[in-house]
Order: structure tokens, then C-alpha cells, then sequence
């Protein structure tokens, strides 16, 4: 009897052994792919998938997405029917389902961040753009004439007829396009039955189901170097604007990428906000609103649209909802 | 009968012990299994152990560092040198990118202790 227990016990330890050894349990095995020619920035598709095969399919369906829709927002090379050739001839005729509803959200925003996301002002926007291509500060004088170019009333939407009305207006949806463009991708994945993947298009993370070992686990960084804040989620975006993602150094100086419509120069208020919610488009278009807004007008809008949002300050002390 | 089970006792500690052994070793190898991915233009350029120093030049574009379980750029040919000023990173789903060149340096495990960093 006695030996019959240990030859038992042994069999357990061994079976123990294997499965310690195989790493036990799902077949699922986590993919990565990187693509660093969209949206100006590096995005990356993670998934868990249960061949090389299944992966690479829904990689590369993936991928033509966020390709499709950077050249249709891409408002420097984008071709016919793009945000270009809105901005070049100032009227979009059969305009692609996807550019209304990335102005449309674009409006909704202005109105909820009290004018502190404005897509209508390009022309500001792109003399920013040349100052940090070319390392020269735009001349205030013609940064003020430029403003006077951005009244968002002038984007006139019809149906499927986009209208610019001022010859001198352009729009620039750099700060909302990825958060749409992961939710679209996202849609494609879940498509083909993925059901725990994640996209990252620069800061702007779209969490699709768990992980096989639990949620997905997303760094703040510290602006200083390091993790800051380290936040677990399921079936949420967190999407960060900071100063560290895109930036220029002119005369010793940092100017950051996204620009207050007020004052027509970088917002410095923070050196990151993040935003978490479920709709990628939100956390994207809310969290570059919240960067020009001050932390109570920030906390009231959080509050509305039921976020969670964290304010990183400049000394590294945080606030959040 | 005694020796029987003297042996049995023994060969169920043996297999116990080799057993605790094996787990330790397979959950330090876990954790310690980082790996430094190095992509050019979306496709794997090549990958090494984050625990072995080494000093790799990606294509002429730029060089990766590896020292001490610590990775930064020198060398970069970019323009904007950001690469560089990015500093060093040492955590599994870090990542220090270089849009000019095409290169994304990430260190990735089998489990990373960060899937994103923003």
C-alpha cells in the first residue's frame, strides 16, 4: 500500500514536471507586428493568435486599413478624394464615409472643449509644422494672421458634400486621426474572430478583450524616465498627449507638438494627459482638448463624458478624475 | 519490505527535489528571458539577449547598444537625433524608436512586464 502511494506520488511530481515545463494551458501564442510608414509615428498590432498564419492575415488586413485611412487624413501627400484635396480646392464631393465622420467628430469636439481642439486650423498648424522641419520660430506677426483663418463655422458639411467657405482655411485632423483609425482597425480584426488583441498607433493604445493571463498592463511614463503610473485595462483605450511624443528644440528651447488655438503657441500646462475609455476616437480627440484646457474646465468635461483621466505636471505630481 | 520503501522514499525525494529544480529553473529563465527585437522598415532586422553586451549596427543607419541589461542608440544618421535623446531602456515592452530611419528597438519577453508604454 505503501509503495503504491509513493509510485502515486511520483506520477503526480511527474506530471507536475510537464506541465511546469510546457508553460500550461492555452494554444494561443502572442504576435507582434510594427509598422513604421503611417500616421507619422510607429504603430504596433498585437495579438494573440493560434498559428503564424492566422496572425499574418489579420496583420496585413490591418494594416491595408490604417494605410487606407492615413492617406485618406493625410493632408501633405494624400491624393483625390483626400483631406488634401479638400484643403487644396476646398470642396470634397462623395466624400469617403470615414472623412465625414472624423470631421464630424472634429465639430463635437470644438464644441465640447470650448474651441481648444479646433481641426480648422491648419493654417497655424502648418506653420508649426515648417518650424519644426526647418528649426526656424514662424514670425508672430504672420502666426496672428493666420488665426484669423481658423473659424471652424467655414467647414461646411452637406451630406456627403464637404464645403470649405474661406479660401485661406485649411483643416489638420493630426489630433484625432489615430484614435479613429485604431477603432476602424480594430473593427477589422474583430472581423476575422480575433477576441484579445491591442493596437498602438503612437500613445494612443486600443485594448480588444484580455489577455489569455489577464488584462492588458499599460506604462505611464514619467517624462523624467521611467513608469509613473502603471494602468491594467479590458476593452479600453488609453490614449496619452504629451509633450515627449513630438517635439522641437529651437535656440535651447522645447516646443511641443500640439498647439493652444489661444495663444497660438505650444501648450504647456502639462507634460502629459491620458485619457482612459473605451472609444479610442474619444480618448484621442479628448485627451489633446484636455492638454490646452486648465485641470478644473478638464475635470468638469471628464466628469460629463465619464472618463477616467490622468494630468501629469511638469515637476512630475499628478491630479486625475 | 523495509528496503523497498527505503528506496521508494528515495526515489520519491529524488524526483521531488530534480521536479523543484526544474520549476525554479524554467520560472528564472521566464523572467529573465528578454529579448531585444530589432525592426527595420516593419520587418525584423535582427534579435539578441538583453543580457549579453553587445554593440550592433543596423544597416549603417544607426547602432544599438546593449550593456549591462540597458539599450540606447548612438551613431544615429537622423536628422532630428531624437533616438538618441530618447536615452536608455531596460524594461520588457519598452521601445526607443527612430521614425527617420525606419528602426524600432523594443525588448520584448515571452510575458512583458509592460504590453505598452505611453
Amino acid at each position: 500500500m505503501k509503495r503504491f502511494l509513493a509510485v502515486l506520488m511520483a506520477c503526480t511530481l511527474v506530471c507536475l514536471l510537464l506541465l511546469s515545463l510546457c508553460g500550461c494551458g492555452s494554444s494561443l501564442s502572442r504576435y507582434e507586428a510594427v509598422y513604421t510608414d503611417l500616421f507619422d509615428t510607429d504603430c504596433t498590432f498585437t495579438a494573440y493568435c493560434s498559428s503564424d498564419e492566422e496572425f499574418e492575415t489579420v496583420s496585413e488586413a490591418v494594416y491595408s486599413e490604417l494605410s487606407r485611412l492615413d492617406a485618406l487624413f493625410d493632408i501633405y501627400d494624400g491624393g483625390e478624394g483626400s483631406l488634401k484635396d479638400l484643403n487644396d480646392n476646398k470642396i470634397l464631393e462623395n466624400a469617403d464615409h470615414d472623412i465625414l465622420e472624423l470631421l464630424d467628430i472634429g465639430v463635437l469636439f470644438y464644441d465640447l472643449s470650448g474651441g481648444k481642439l479646433n481641426i480648422a486650423m491648419g493654417s497655424v498648424l502648418t506653420l508649426w509644422h515648417e518650424a519644426r522641419e526647418t528649426g526656424i520660430l514662424p514670425d508672430d506677426e504672420v502666426l496672428q494672421e493666420a488665426s484669423t483663418h481658423c473659424d471652424i463655422a467655414n467647414l461646411v458639411i452637406d451630406g456627403d458634400t464637404v464645403t470649405i467657405t474661406d479660401p485661406h482655411m485649411t483643416v489638420d485632423v493630426g489630433s484625432i486621426a489615430k484614435g479613429y483609425a485604431a477603432d476602424c482597425a480594430a473593427e477589422v480584426a474583430s472581423s476575422y474572430g480575433l477576441t484579445s488583441f491591442a493596437l498602438d498607433l503612437g500613445g494612443n493604445v486600443k485594448t480588444v478583450g484580455e489577455k489569455p493571463t489577464g488584462k492588458w498592463v499599460i506604462g505611464i511614463q514619467n517624462p523624467d524616465g521611467g513608469i509613473l503610473k502603471t494602468v491594467e485595462v479590458a476593452d479600453q483605450s488609453v490614449v496619452t498627449s504629451g509633450d515627449y511624443e513630438r517635439y522641437t528644440v529651437i535656440d535651447g528651447e522645447t516646443y511641443s507638438h500640439i498647439i493652444d488655438p489661444e495663444t497660438l503657441y505650444p501648450a504647456n500646462l502639462y507634460r502629459s494627459v491620458t485619457v482612459i475609455c473605451e472609444s479610442s476616437s474619444l480618448g484621442d480627440a479628448l485627451s489633446t482638448s484636455l492638454f490646452c484646457m486648465d485641470v478644473e474646465s478638464g475635470k468638469a468635461l471628464a466628469e460629463e463624458l465619464g472618463v477616467e483621466v490622468l494630468w501629469v505636471y511638469e515637476d512630475g505630481s499628478t491630479d486625475e478624475t | 519490505m523495509k528496503h523497498k520503501l527505503k528506496s521508494d522514499l528515495l526515489l520519491f525525494i529524488a524526483i521531488a527535489l530534480v521536479a523543484g529544480l526544474l520549476l525554479t529553473l524554467t520560472a528564472a529563465l521566464k523572467s529573465d528571458g528578454s529579448t531585444v527585437v530589432i525592426t527595420l522598415n516593419g520587418t525584423t532586422y535582427t534579435e539578441a539577449d538583453l543580457s549579453k553586451n553587445v554593440e550592433i549596427s543596423v544597416d549603417g543607419l544607426l547602432t544599438v547598444i546593449i550593456e549591462d541589461g540597458e539599450v540606447w542608440v548612438v551613431d544615429s544618421t537622423c536628422p532630428d537625433g531624437l533616438c538618441e535623446k530618447s536615452g536608455s531602456i531596460s524594461k520588457s515592452g519598452e521601445s526607443i524608436v527612430c521614425l527617420p530611419c525606419g528602426v524600432v528597438v523594443k525588448i520584448t519577453a515571452d510575458e512583458p512586464e509592460y504590453d505598452f508604454i505611453n
